[in-house]
């Protein structure tokens, strides 16, 4: 009852959002160039998926953010095995994603480009960069919860190294892994979107943020519009759907 | 001329001392565990019973004396200290009670968890999960996890603690029972007297 009612809300405030948008649009000071109509902004929205391959660049954006999201997730479960081997080892990697994890990515920007130069690695590093720790402090605090919580039966039945690895750390920690990759890909959406549109500069590169940097450049305020709109309806596909948290309900 | 059969001694316990840093928990503990017999370690909190029973089951190291099982013990299983724990929550809340049981024996047939499922009166809750298990019901998948393990004694520390004064009573006559049935050595933790007046066949006050 009361989700029907949420739901009726946001249908109510978008359709407000919607209305007050045209509405400034066609009786407000602003020029067509800086605040387009929404007929305007669906037309460029559809030209672009059609000219500009916005489809195209929103896949590759996506892929790369996924990409990272890998290879910090391998990371980390490399760091998470060595770490309940070594109390030295996870000291050492909580102490430094204590330094790192507050950095934004593009804040080591200038330093990753003076080693690696604007290139695709340097792009993956700083991905990797904004999506390790969140990924790292989410397992980590689930790898100790249920190491905590199963210490004396994993010892008492002498479970093996593998039934310890899956069935207890890898299954026990699933609902943490997809709620921090959520946070992973969060903050590597939003660091993507920021890099790419500081390399595409060098026009190198693909993906969204390139796109933006692009129809600012062509003073293509509804194709602005239109690459916003495909950054915001990504980000609500992958925050609300796919890493979308259990209900309490939910779990069994 | 008549011979009285002793009963069998599974563990041996002599001049046993443990210590947490410089606070001494047990020392000069001598202890016998008999063959198909209840023994009771009754306490007050804080007076070691659940330590005592971590060393015995080899969970925990002692700092001096001697602990001898009897060889009987490490036969035919590879769980031979199997424990029944206090806090149900060590069931994994993501696999069914089937799953539960299977991942302490990895080749158990059909016909042996079917027959496990039975002694502990589960078999129409095999699939769900601890989630939809009443806290006496969880409990009975901790015993089914130990008996799968064909040891021949059960370490259990306060087993019947969460449970209200209904349920631990079912599980009293349930744990009498099983026992009776089966003929497996119980070493059991408990704070509370009735239950150890109840169960015990020995009772050792730590």
């Amino acid at each position: 009852m009361k989700t029907n009612r949420i739901r009726l809300y946001k249908f109510v405030i978008m359709a407000l959002f919607l209305i007050t948008w045209e509405a400034a649009a066609k009786f407000g000071p602003f020029s067509e160039m800086l605040f387009p109509g929404l007929a305007t902004i669906g037309r460029r929205f559809w030209g672009l998926l059609l000219e500009e391959a916005l489809l195209f660049k929103t896949l590759y954006s996506i892929a790369v953010v996924w990409l990272a999201m890998l290879l910090s997730l391998a990371a980390v479960v490399v760091l998470l095995t060595l770490s309940r081997a070594s109390l030295f080892v996870k000291t050492a990697v909580d102490l430094i994603r204590a330094f790192a994890a507050p950095v934004p990515g593009v804040a080591i920007l200038p330093l990753v480009i003076l080693w690696f130069g604007l290139s695709r690695t340097s792009m993956l590093l700083i991905m990797i960069h904004a999506t390790l720790w969140p990924l790292w402090t989410q397992l980590s605090l689930a790898v100790d919860r249920l190491s905590q919580r199963f210490s004396r039966f994993e010892r008492a039945y002498r479970l093996s190294h593998w039934k310890r690895f899956w069935h207890l750390y890898c299954l026990g920690a699933a609902e943490d892994l997809k709620s921090a990759l959520g946070v992973a890909w969060s903050r590597g959406w939003r660091a993507l979107i920021s890099v790419e549109m500081i390399f595409g500069i060098t026009g190198s590169q693909s993906g969204l943020g390139w796109l933006l940097y692009e129809r600012r450049m062509y003073m293509d305020t509804a194709g602005l519009y239109a690459g916003l709109a495909a950054i915001a309806l990504c980000g609500i596909l992958f925050e609300t759907w796919i890493f979308r948290p259990e209900k309490a309900g939910e779990v069994t | 001329m008549t011979t009285i059969a002793m009963p069998k001694r599974m563990i041996e316990i002599k001049h046993l001392k443990k210590s947490f840093g410089r606070e001494v928990i047990f020392e000069d503990l001598n202890l016998e565990v008999y063959e198909n017999e209840i023994l009771v370690i009754m306490g007050s909190s804080g007076a070691g019973k659940s330590t005592l029973l971590n060393v015995i089951g080899q969970l925990e190291p002692y700092d001096s004396g001697e602990i001898h099982y009897h060889p009987a013990l490490f036969e035919g299983t590879k769980v031979p200290l199997p424990f029944v724990f206090q806090e149900f929550d060590t069931l994994l809340p993501w696999k069914t009670v089937e799953g539960n049981i299977r991942l302490v024996a990895k080749d158990l047939s059909e016909g042996d968890l079917q027959a496990v499922l039975d002694t502990v009166a589960l078999s129409d809750h095999r699939y769900k999960k601890p989630s939809a298990l009443s806290g006496g019901m969880k409990q009975r998948v901790g015993i089914a996890r130990a008996l799968v393990c064909h040891s021949k004694i059960l370490l259990m520390d306060e087993p019947f603690g969460s449970l209200d004064r209904d349920m631990r009573l079912k599980m009293q006559d349930f744990l009498l029972d099983l026992q009776s049935r089966t003929g497996l050595t119980i070493v059991l933790v408990t704070h509370d007297l009735e239950e150890a007046e109840k169960l015990g066949t020995r009772i050792v006050n730590l």
